[in-house]
């Protein structure tokens, strides 16, 4: 029943190589798909699933329209799309104008997702250097999801996690390896169910 | 009986419940069919529509777009989702040089068809690669989309310059074999289409739900539309661009998007899967 759950992973400045430090803590069985909205320079082919893909031992693949959330995969947003999550469990795009001056943005995946996926979502949100993921978080929590966010100590630009904690009560500020730790037991407890 | 209502409230909140009805009454009174649509950006564009217009209520809003023409109007304009750039996706404009345009010159007429080109800038982005490619006398561009109000914009040629660095970056990626400004006018923070452009695009409202077939089509264009339909709807709306091709025509799809809603994907080939281009081969 891994395919109940999802997590979101929200990075902007600095975010890569966040995402890289989670990635590389993950252990091995980990399975809970994870999506991944890390704002990119738009127009240019982007060269982060590739990198994602060599440092982790889910499958990536940059999010397609009506594309099916499954279990053992990572799925990243590509540049100059927003990615909104169907009802069936599908991943889809919009070019809606740009939502906090990016797209994709981190509010409007949480704010799909926590609709589909309720209590069964989790969000986190790292390094960045704007507000993106706050609003997105309200709604995470209003539907029953969790929200954690990386310690802006050690985050590169400590803005982003920063506004989430101020806009919602959040359930853990971690480091990435606190992080990582959080989705590995996440994932173990589904193993047992 | 019961249990089927029980079940169904499980699976839809109230507002899932309201957007539902909203659609078949948008049908139902007014033939607008929205009902293939992909339902998450839907949504949050009926949220953005109370938000921006201060109607509280989904019946209230549904009791006006049953009534008032002028609502619906208003209303369905914002469903629809109007971002575009010159140039979109530079590859794809490289590519169709490379590939498409020396396929064209053996066509005595050429005939292209932009589906969902909104406000109109990749209309004029591929009337300036006509022109570049020597082949604006003899081709034109029916440029439809579901929505007037985008097209009167699309007529006018007329961009706020705040979108001149995409487009003039852009333009360059694409292969461009002068300057961008060369087909432009600029002033009071707008620029505008050099009008020998517009000389080969027809802008013509045509709904891809409810509407039919433009016939004999050597190349269609349709970028960033198919995502905000479900499955069903992108198979009927896919099969229609099949039966608008010429054999051997075209198809160019945005760069996220995919053949396979189409039932017989054999008609295809692939031209280049990096910009989702297709040719007609049965």
């Amino acid at each position: 029943m891994r395919d109940q759950q999802l997590v979101i992973v929200g990075a902007s400045s600095g975010g890569l190589d966040a995402v890289l430090a989670l990635l590389a803590a993950l252990s091995p069985d980990y399975s809970v798909p994870l999506l991944v909205v890390l704002h990119q320079r738009a127009n240019r082919e982007s060269g982060v699933p590739a990198m994602l893909a060599r440092n982790t031992h889910l499958q990536v693949l940059e999010v397609e329209d009506k594309l099916s959330i499954n279990a053992g995969h990572l799925y990243v947003a590509p540049p100059n799309y927003h990615v909104l999550i169907e009802k069936e469990k599908l991943l889809s795009l919009s070019i809606e104008p740009p939502v906090n001056y990016c797209r994709p943005s981190i509010d409007v995946t949480l704010e799909s997702a926590a609709f589909v996926y309720r209590e069964w979502l989790v969000a986190c949100v790292l390094s960045g250097a704007n507000q993106d993921g706050a609003e997105g978080a309200r709604e995470v929590k209003r539907r029953g999801g969790r929200v954690y966010v990386q310690d802006a100590a050690e985050a590169q630009v400590g803005t982003m996690p920063q506004a989430v904690a101020a806009a919602v009560s959040v359930d853990g500020v971690l480091s990435m390896g606190g992080m990582a730790e959080m989705l590995n037991r996440m994932n173990r407890s589904e193993c047992a169910t | 009986m019961i249990a089927a209502v029980e079940r169904n409230s499980e699976l839809l909140d109230d507002f899932e419940i309201e957007v539902e009805c909203l659609l078949e009454a948008l049908f139902l009174r007014w033939g607008h069919d929205f009902r293939g649509y992909s339902r998450a950006s839907l949504r949050r564009r009926v949220a953005r529509y109370l938000a921006d217009t201060g109607i509280q209520r989904m019946a209230d809003l549904q009791h006006e777009l049953i009534r008032d023409p002028q609502r619906c109007q208003h209303f369905v304009r914002g469903l629809t989702v109007n971002v575009t750039d010159m140039f979109r996706d530079p590859a794809f404009y490289s590519v169709l040089r490379t590939q498409v345009i020396p396929e064209l010159r053996s066509h005595p007429f050429i005939k292209i068809w932009h589906a969902g080109c909104s406000t109109g800038e990749e209309a004029y982005s591929m009337s300036i690669l006509l022109q570049e490619e020597g082949l604006a006398e003899r081709a034109v561009i029916y440029a439809t989309d579901i929505n007037s109000r985008v097209l009167e914009h699309a007529r006018t040629g007329i961009y706020h310059d705040k979108m001149l660095v995409t487009a003039r970056e852009n333009y360059q990626a694409s292969g461009g074999k002068v300057q961008l400004d060369d087909y432009i006018s600029t002033g009071y923070e707008r620029f505008i289409m050099d009008p020998v452009l517009k000389r080969n695009i027809v802008f013509t409202t045509h709904d891809l739900v409810t509407d039919q077939v433009f016939g004999e089509m050597q190349l269609v264009i349709c970028r960033n539309v198919l995502i905000y339909f479900r499955r069903e709807l992108q198979s009927r709306v896919l099969t229609l661009f099949y039966e608008s091709l010429d054999m051997g025509g075209f198809l160019g799809l945005g760069i996220k998007e995919s053949l396979s809603a189409l039932p017989n994907q054999n008609s295809f080939r692939i031209v280049d899967s990096a910009v989702r281009l297709f040719q007609r081969i049965d």
